[in-house]
């Protein structure tokens, strides 16, 4: 659950246990939704592909720097745990 | 019947007292109650602002004794009867919970702890925290410069370098902490605390604690922007769980009464660590009404004896900015305040037994004495 994690239409991240606000980008937004509505990390890539205009290879890479980004500021660190969301 | 609630702390500069903050909260809750401002300085902006205290007094320094303060006070109750009194200075908080029992044999309740666990939240005395199960970073209390350098052997470096009352300042070698011993020893007396460093993040925490080890309500805030003390201009509302329940366990600990401001790193390492304790309202109390947790309404209520439900955690999100603008007010203002030691911007209540005439309405129109106008 990322239910600490409030994100707007326009990509603005609000995380409630830290106070810190970010801007995320289109498909930065729309995979960090896909991830608070529950879906697998696994699964990202092909979600972007079937809704983006990316290579497979270039969305699993893309994808793997994006998570790994939010994963080193914390976003990704779920509530009362240090167990974090992993490609 | 309207209540008359006197709050303390009515300087609104830059590092702001929390005065104005609890008494835009409890107006929030409360608009026909009566509001007393207690001030300690003319200039303390409070006193003139439109629509903050009903009636302004000035109270002598509580440095001047218990004596010359309970005095004052009884005689602004005896001009305009206070149901309930919050103080909000640290410095004066040692008197008003000495003088607890004294107020309310006169009508005048407070919500306050009691003097042992007052002295418990001192910076000299947190360490001893731990041995009530609450997490505080290690320290040494410092009387004597000689033992500074034990300080790389029990704490390591860096560590934080703290006065007893006010001021704290990070040193990365014995050098440093001789230094700011010597500043902070000259500034505030003995003893000087350090603090082992805990690299994190702070949170700082509003609480309201009902004496019994029940926590009423609580608001967490991370700063947005300082000024340059570190004072927060502005800030965010913020929920986690895990800060939730270390709260509720350090009020639990202290079973502390009444309002509080529990300063919490939350560590790199993933723990929390409780920084500090001020044993009244922040500054950025109104954040609390903001968030629908209005703490000083509760204190309030609380200290009327009225049943106060806990409230559930803030909600996070909910920001303020602080701002500051320019109080323009009539010398005639300035002159009732210096002068005669009170404003008043509405009615004095006629005392009870009063025989006749009526008292007569004291406003700031009849103190004036200035001319309005002055020659060339």
């Amino acid at each position: 659950m990322l239910d600490h994690l409030a994100l707007s239409e326009s990509g603005f991240l609000f995380d409630a246990r830290t106070g810190l606000t970010y801007t995320l980008s289109r498909t930065g937004t729309f995979l960090l939704r896909s991830l608070i509505d529950g879906a697998d990390a696994e699964t990202l890539p092909e979600r972007l592909v079937a809704s983006y205009d990316v290579e497979p290879l270039v969305a699993r890479r893309d994808i793997e720097q994006f998570l790994f980004r939010l994963s080193d500021i914390g976003v990704l660190r779920k509530d009362d745990s240090d167990e974090e969301v992993t490609a | 019947m309207s209540l008359t609630i006197a709050v303390t702390g009515m300087n609104a500069t830059d590092n702001p007292g929390p005065g104005v903050a609890v008494i835009r909260a409890i107006r929030d809750a409360c608009p026909d109650c009566t509001i007393v401002g207690l001030a300690y300085e003319t200039l303390d902006p409070g006193n003139y602002m439109p629509g903050v205290a009903d009636h302004a007094y000035l109270l002598p320094y509580p440095s001047v004794g218990v004596a010359a303060l309970s005095e004052r006070l009884l005689a602004i109750h005896a001009l305009t009867p206070i149901d309930v009194l919050i103080p909000t200075l640290d410095a004066e908080l040692p008197i008003w919970v000495r003088l607890q029992d004294f107020l309310a044999d006169r009508g005048i309740a407070t919500f306050l702890p009691d003097a042992d666990t007052l002295a418990l939240r001192n910076k000299d005395r947190l360490h001893e925290l731990a041995d009530l199960g609450v997490s505080v970073p290690d320290s040494v209390v410092l009387t004597d410069p000689t033992n500074i350098p034990k300080i790389a052997d029990e704490l390591g470096y860096p560590c934080v370098v703290k006065g007893r009352f006010y001021d704290a300042y990070v040193a990365q070698t014995a050098h440093d902490v001789a230094h700011w011993f010597h500043k902070l020893a000259n500034a505030w007396g003995l003893p000087v605390i350090i603090q082992k460093f805990v690299p994190g993040t702070e949170f700082d925490v509003v609480c309201v604690g009902d004496g019994e080890g029940g926590l009423i309500g609580s608001v967490a805030m991370r700063k947005m922007q300082l000024t340059d003390k570190g004072k927060a201009w502005g800030g965010v509302t913020v929920r986690d769980r895990k800060l939730d329940a270390f709260v509720r366990d350090t009020i639990a600990a202290l079973s502390w009464r009444g309002p509080c401001e529990l300063e919490v790193m939350r560590g790199d390492d993933g723990g929390l660590y409780l920084i500090e304790i001020n044993p009244r309202f922040p500054a950025w109390v109104y954040l609390s009404a903001g968030a629908g947790r209005n703490l000083p309404w509760a204190a309030v209520e609380l200290a009327l004896g009225r049943p106060v439900a806990p409230m559930p955690p803030a909600p996070a999100g909910v920001m303020f900015l602080r701002h500051s603008l320019d109080q323009i007010l009539p010398l005639s203002d300035f002159e009732a305040l210096t002068v005669r030691g009170e404003i008043h911007r509405a009615p004095v209540p006629e005392p009870a037994a009063a025989p006749s005439p009526p008292a007569p309405v004291a406003t700031t129109a009849t103190l004036t004495t200035f001319p309005t106008e002055f020659p060339a």
